[in-house]
């Protein structure tokens, strides 16, 4: 029987067989870990599946670093880097819904620092105090705050957002004053505004009206006890005095004339920097990477240093800007000793991090590595192949042999805020109000009510979620 | 006829209707198992999340672990929430701001194209076309650097540092032109349909009658697009109450999102899921579900009315 002579009867009972056989191909479909359910345990090395955001270049690169170290990695585990989203709340979502799901939960995952409240006290993320074991005295007491959360060690260190001042050293000294000139608040915008008189077309800063979320977090981090909620999950940041002092420090720096208007990440941001418009800048050790690609031909014209103490706000040298970005280790997923062994290698490790070093440039967070960091940073030798370009962007050449001592000095003066489990509305919230203080649309008491208020009707109790 | 032929008689008669009753209900049957796969899809993709979302929207969760029930707690915190307000009226504003000139705008090319007045049609339909084509990530990044407020191209050209996109008033109007910019090609398109579509015969009787060009648009042409404008201004509201991209890669900073002064409400959405407040995201989506469900309602009976008007 041909098929276009085929009868309805048989064309249903071919559409119910296959509906049939669907059904049973269905229910017969593999375990998402690839092998068929109830088959034994695949020998040889496990695949670890790792999530990140954005790309796998650096990842890969770091994988493929330690792994010349420690050969051995090989035989127990390959590494699968998955990006689950452009950023990192879209991998916040998929490890949800993975976690939702209870299945093809990631064996490895990369957050930034203030998602890990969540998922820390939703109890799913493996306690790693025994993994931590061997190294934690080596690490920079930043690196050990960045992965504690309520006093349990949760997270490797990725990358620390330690405080780092970056500003034109040559500018500076040719007006006659120093960092160390900047004790006080005032001082710091006295100095600004006189920066701005001598160099009428450049600002010591930026700072436009729709100031970036992490202004909140480096200045507030640095208070000992600041907080958005206490445990009883009542809201604090009308009452801090943390509070009123970051929201009233940026609106100082902001009306005073001292910084451009410039937002960071807009469109005018990264040529302001290469025309000498912005002359320096008051965010996080992060920018190493990005100053010398914004500016190449001022190699050599930047100084660094710890933030200003910044009086009568808290240290500002202490704090961090949201802490930094870190890898954890979801309870519910599989491989958990291969994981932290693999983690083991890259973060803690001295060898293993000062090889993910020479791949991508990030510090490794051990006092051990102090000595082999600042050896290589006063005898920088261009690789082989490497371009006059991309040597010139390195930090250590952009920024001088002393960069390297003052960031891992830096380190050393890390705190992390106590972000909770509705840390990114919070910020949300409190960004909000920044902004329509620094316009005037709000008085400072007006806008840190409005905070708190809106952190109550939105939220409620940060600790429930 | 003797009592065997006739109970003979009516077996076989029994035997064909219960054929034919079969043959009724296999033809029944046909059409829906046909379209069972798009129905099972459609339940299973659409249906069953909406109701899981109604669902989640009285509750509180964080999308794994246990979920709290909070009656019309949700729904309350949203519309007692300034953002919201603040939110909706700027979307509501960037919808009512772009439509008309969109709408006139992208007619009239089509009007033009479609007339004897202009040549090389092939060359401006793909040309007028385009702008919808660049992706909507592509031409915000391409309108940041235009209206950049130290080194926008435009500004370069006034020799003025207008804020165009930091001061919230001035960045609506060129989020409005973002979208009629990028809009335009579409409904160009949709409207050259909608023109190619009318007989000539009507036009060419009109014509032969002596009406003027703009008696024959308002008495022949407008009346013949109804449909069509009822189908392009319905589109296009749907989508404005989905805008989200334009604005957040416009004046988003760092990956962030839109500051609430020019924020679409789809981002009040967003910030919920962010924030791992599901069942307040759903909440926010229904509200807007039933939003969009009443704006389309609102343009039916005004289409229906000016119809009945002209009639």
């Amino acid at each position: 029987m041909t098929v276009g002579k085929m009868s309805r009867r048989s064309l249903l009972k071919l559409m119910g067989s296959s509906a049939v056989a669907l059904g049973v191909a269905a229910c017969a479909a593999p375990s998402p870990g690839g092998a068929p359910a109830g088959a034994p345990a695949e020998a040889g090395p496990v695949t670890l599946r790792l999530m990140t955001w954005g790309g796998t270049d650096n990842t890969e690169r770091r994988n493929k670093a330690v792994r010349s170290v420690y050969p051995e990695l090989d035989e127990q585990s390959t590494v699968e880097v998955v990006v689950g989203g452009a950023g990192d709340f879209e991998v916040a979502d998929a490890v949800r819904l993975a976690l939702a799901a209870g299945t093809d939960i990631p064996n490895i995952v990369q957050f930034n620092r203030t998602q890990i409240a969540e998922f820390a006290a939703a109890q799913e993320l493996l306690a790693l105090e025994e993994a931590w074991g061997p190294y934690k005295d080596d690490m920079y007491t930043g690196a050990i705050d960045l992965c504690m959360y309520e006093g349990s060690l949760v997270c490797y260190p990725y990358e620390v957002k330690s405080k780092v001042f970056h500003y034109r050293q040559d500018m500076l000294d040719g007006m006659g004053v120093s960092t160390a000139d900047m004790k006080t608040a005032n001082d710091f915008i006295a100095i600004g505004k006189a920066f701005h008189e001598t160099y009428p077309n450049s600002y010591l800063l930026n700072l436009g009206p729709q100031p970036a979320q992490y202004w909140l977090g480096e200045l507030l981090s640095a208070y000992p006890d600041a907080r958005m909620a206490d445990e009883a999950g009542n809201y604090l940041v009308a009452e801090h005095q943390a509070f009123a002092d970051t929201f009233q420090f940026i609106k100082d720096i902001y009306d005073s004339g001292l910084a451009t208007p410039i937002d960071d990440w807009s469109s005018d941001w990264q040529q302001a920097f290469a025309d000498e418009m912005i002359c320096g800048s008051l965010i996080a050790s992060w920018m190493k990477f990005f100053l010398p690609t914004f500016a190449p031909s001022q190699g050599g014209l930047w100084g660094t240093s710890l933030w200003p103490e910044l009086a009568p706000l808290a240290d500002q040298r202490y704090g961090s800007e949201a802490g930094g970005s870190v890898l954890v280790v979801p309870k519910r997923s599989e491989h958990l000793e291969a994981s932290t062994e693999y983690l083991n290698k890259m973060f803690l490790d001295k060898d293993g991090a000062l090889a993910c070093y020479g791949a991508t440039g990030m510090t490794p967070l051990m006092e051990s590595a102090r000595d082999t960091l600042m050896e290589a940073a006063a005898n920088l030798e261009k690789p082989a192949g490497m371009s006059d370009e991309d040597w010139n962007t390195q930090p250590n050449v952009f920024f001088g042999s002393e960069y390297q001592g003052i960031e891992l000095d830096s380190y050393n003066y890390v705190k992390v805020f106590p972000y909770d489990p509705s840390a990114t509305k919070e910020i949300d919230i409190l960004h909000q109000w920044l902004i329509k203080f620094l316009a005037n649309e709000a008085t400072l008491v007006e806008a840190l009510d409005g905070a708190k208020a809106d952190m109550e009707g939105q939220i409620g109790n940060p600790y429930l979620v | 006829m003797d009592t065997n032929n006739a109970a003979e008689l009516s077996a076989r008669r029994a035997t064909v209707v219960a054929g034919k009753r079969k043959i009724r209900w296999g033809d029944a049957l046909a059409p829906y198992l046909f379209i069972s796969p798009f129905i099972l899809a459609w339940l299973t993709l659409f249906i069953g999340p909406a109701i899981y979302s109604l669902i989640l929207s009285f509750y509180r969760y964080k999308g794994y672990g246990t979920a709290t029930f909070l009656g019309f707690q949700n729904y309350r915190s949203i519309l007692t929430y300034h953002v919201f307000w603040t939110m909706l009226g700027n979307t509501i504003f960037y919808w009512l701001a772009h439509v008309i000139p969109l709408m006139v705008f992208a007619f009239l090319l089509a009007v033009l194209v479609r007339s004897k007045l202009v040549r090389w049609k092939s060359f401006f339909k793909p040309v007028i076309f385009l702008p919808n084509v660049i992706a909507v990530v592509a031409s915000a990044l391409v309108f940041q650097s235009l209206f950049g407020t130290q080194y926008g191209v435009l500004n370069s050209l006034l020799g003025a540092q207008i804020p165009w996109l930091q001061d919230p008033k001035l960045t609506r109007y060129v989020v409005v032109l973002l979208l009629v910019w990028r809009g335009v090609g579409w409904w160009f398109v949709i409207f050259l349909a909608g023109l190619t579509a009318i007989n000539t015969e009507v036009e060419e009787a009109a014509l032969v009658d002596g009406a003027s060009a703009w008696q024959q648009m308002r008495h022949i042409t407008l009346p013949l697009m109804r449909n069509t404008f009822l189908f392009a201004f319905v589109m296009d509201a749907i989508s404005s109450f989905r805008l989200f991209t334009e604005v957040n890669v416009l004046v988003g900073t760092g990956g962030g999102l839109a500051p609430v002064a020019v924020a679409p409400i789809l981002n009040l959405l967003l910030s919920n899921l962010r924030g791992a407040q599901f069942g307040m995201s759903a909440a926010v989506g229904w509200i807007l579900f039933v939003l969009v469900v009443a704006v389309t309602y609102i343009q039916f009976r005004l289409f229906q009315e000016s119809a009945e008007e002209v009639e």
